[in-house]
């Protein structure tokens, strides 16, 4: 092992003394806001994971955008809540009381993985014209699309009833997560054991692994929703790019040309040789993604 | 008084693109009155309301409209008719007629549109003045309603194609009639021209789609009931005690966990209050 590298890791003890605890509706949102920018970058990390998935590139990006990344609820070091099924209406409800509460102006919401489907909700508010939010511009990272639900057949259920097994076994031990977050990189070099740990001590506080499961209903979501999420793709004035990991195994690669199809963004800006974390795995391609986009 | 006539009272108006039939009360707004926005119930349309609509509307500037995919609203096939949805035409409705300040009154599915209004409104997401509440038969806890087998079919995604293509008017009308705690009280004329409002627009085609709200009921169950229990607006429940599928109980626990809130109850009358009862009915809701 490579004992230089493991200097270079950030701790998740030292990634929560870098942020700070913001209350909202009665919940602590643990947050990371760096930069002077005026112009914010809001990102919405993905299912499972926290704002440390970001740990590698926010010194970049924060010399041209403030760089506000919430843990959202349930995850990472913000409250997670117990007992209660938490919805990305619920979770997008709670982000932009959060927006507004920062006062935040000219926001670019960058959203992955789960995180996605929160910037859904949110366009389909902004088309709705129920925000007072000010967004110039949505990247989009890593994540899925709605389901139609005329095609939403048992095939998708068994997936639905995969994935969560796949999830209950994975949260049983470090071992197994550890293996398949692994597995989810092009290259399981790129990821180290430590870092993992790191991810997993987050994943743990509070009691996290309790909830996590309670909350994976999000595929039934992008059923529920298909209309109201592809319509506010489809209809959305606020211009949106797409930075993907080319090599994920999670979301298929039909997915980002879809939505360049939806949104006549021709160009997707892909990161080759990553897999589902690309801000993880190719942090400097992925830095040059989003500053140059 | 016929669906027709009923259609000749109101509207269309366009709403996110879709058209929506609607009914005022008042040509122009009189400031003398409160406004009194009303959401119907499934599977029928704000036709359940012709027979109160004269006596509420001596109070109240009343305002009614079909749901997307009921009654003579548009009934697009591409829609996911999410309760999220309706909530969100519902407020956008209200808005383009400057509506600031309005009485709430929900009936059955409404009753959780209603919750996702409440919802929004707690987090002071929306420019609206909710003043009072008024909630009738609506199985807003889910857990203790008695679905009827036909809602059980129409909701399952194997079955509801299918059972919605072959509903005809006898099964329609059996399944009303059920809901009556005196079936003497609703004429075959009436269930006649519910049935045309729920045939209008290829409305059969969307049915099982529409039904998908038991669903969401599961799932949003604690944002909705949750919302229930934090909202400090004054609410009055006026519920049957016949009602067999939005039971009692749901009454009485909404009473335990709202805040400010009164209960009437209607005896003798099924889930359609304001059809069965309609004078005791809107008596009970100008006292509100």
């Amino acid at each position: 092992m490579d004992l230089t590298l493991d200097k270079n890791i950030i701790t998740a003890e030292s990634w929560k003394n870098k942020g700070i605890f913001i209350p909202v509706f009665n919940k602590e949102i643990f947050t990371i806001d760096v930069g002077e920018s005026e112009d914010c970058l809001v990102i919405l990390h993905g299912y499972l994971t926290s704002s440390y998935d970001y740990n590698k590139v926010i010194d970049e990006l924060s010399k041209k955008y403030r760089v506000i990344i919430p843990d959202l609820i349930g995850f990472g070091f913000s409250d997670k809540v117990f007992d209660y099924y938490f919805t990305s209406v619920d979770q997008a409800d709670y982000i932009l009381e959060f927006c507004k509460q920062l006062g935040l102006r000219n926001i670019t919401f960058l959203g992955h993985d789960y995180g996605t489907a929160i910037v859904q909700e949110i366009l389909a508010r902004k088309n709705a014209n129920v925000l007072g939010l000010q967004i110039k511009e949505f990247i989009y990272c890593n994540g899925n699309l709605p389901i139609n639900h005329s095609n939403f057949l048992d095939t998708q259920d068994s997936l639905k009833s995969e994935v969560s097994k796949k999830i209950i076994t994975m949260l049983a031990s470090f071992g197994v997560y550890k293996k398949t977050m692994k597995e989810i990189f092009f290259d399981n070099d790129n990821i180290t054991d430590e870092e993992l740990k790191q991810m997993w001590l987050q994943l743990e506080y509070n009691h996290g692994r309790k909830v996590i499961n309670f909350i994976y209903n999000y595929l039934r979501e992008r059923k529920i929703f298909w209309n109201r999420w592809s319509l506010a793709i489809q209809e959305t004035t606020v211009p949106i790019r797409i930075i993907w990991g080319k090599k994920d195994p999670l979301v298929d690669e039909i997915i980002p040309l879809n939505l360049a199809n939806k949104v006549l963004a021709n160009h997707i800006h892909w990161i080759n040789n990553a897999g589902h974390f690309p801000m993880l795995e190719k942090p400097k391609e992925f830095i040059s993604a989003v500053l140059n986009g | 008084m016929t669906s027709k006539n009923w259609e000749k009272l109101g509207k269309y108006t366009k709403v996110f693109n879709r058209t929506i039939f609607m009914i005022d009360s008042e040509n122009q707004s009189d400031p003398k009155k409160e406004t009194l926005v009303i959401l119907h119930g499934y599977p029928t349309s704000s036709y359940d309301y012709h027979k109160v609509f004269p006596q509420l509307a001596k109070k109240y500037r009343v305002i009614l409209h079909d749901h997307l995919g009921f009654g003579f609203s548009e009934k697009p096939l591409d829609f996911s008719y999410s309760l999220i949805e309706q909530a969100d035409i519902a407020l956008q409705l209200w808005k383009q007629l400057g509506l600031k300040k309005v009485v709430l009154l929900a009936h059955d599915y409404g009753t959780s549109v209603c919750t996702e209004i409440i919802a929004r409104h707690n987090k002071q997401q929306i420019n609206l003045q909710i003043d009072k509440l008024i909630l009738s038969n609506g199985s807003i806890h889910i857990e203790f309603s008695k679905l009827r087998t036909i809602q059980k079919l129409l909701k399952n995604k194997y079955t509801g194609k299918w059972v919605a293509r072959l509903t005809n008017y006898p099964i329609f009308k059996r399944n009303m009639r059920n809901v009556y705690f005196d079936k003497t009280k609703v004429t075959d004329e009436e269930l006649k021209e519910m049935w045309l409002q729920l045939e209008y627009n290829n409305g059969r085609n969307v049915i099982h789609l529409l039904t998908n709200y038991i669903n969401e009921r599961y799932y949003f169950w604690h944002r909705w009931v949750g919302a229930v229990k934090e909202t400090s607006i004054k609410t009055t429940i006026i519920w049957a005690e016949n009602d067999p599928i939005a039971i009692p109980k749901i009454a009485e626990l909404l009473h335990k966990e709202i805040s400010y809130s009164k209960i009437f109850w209607m005896k003798n009358c099924g889930h359609f209050l304001m059809l069965e009862q309609p004078k005791e009915w809107s008596s009970l809701v100008l006292k509100a």
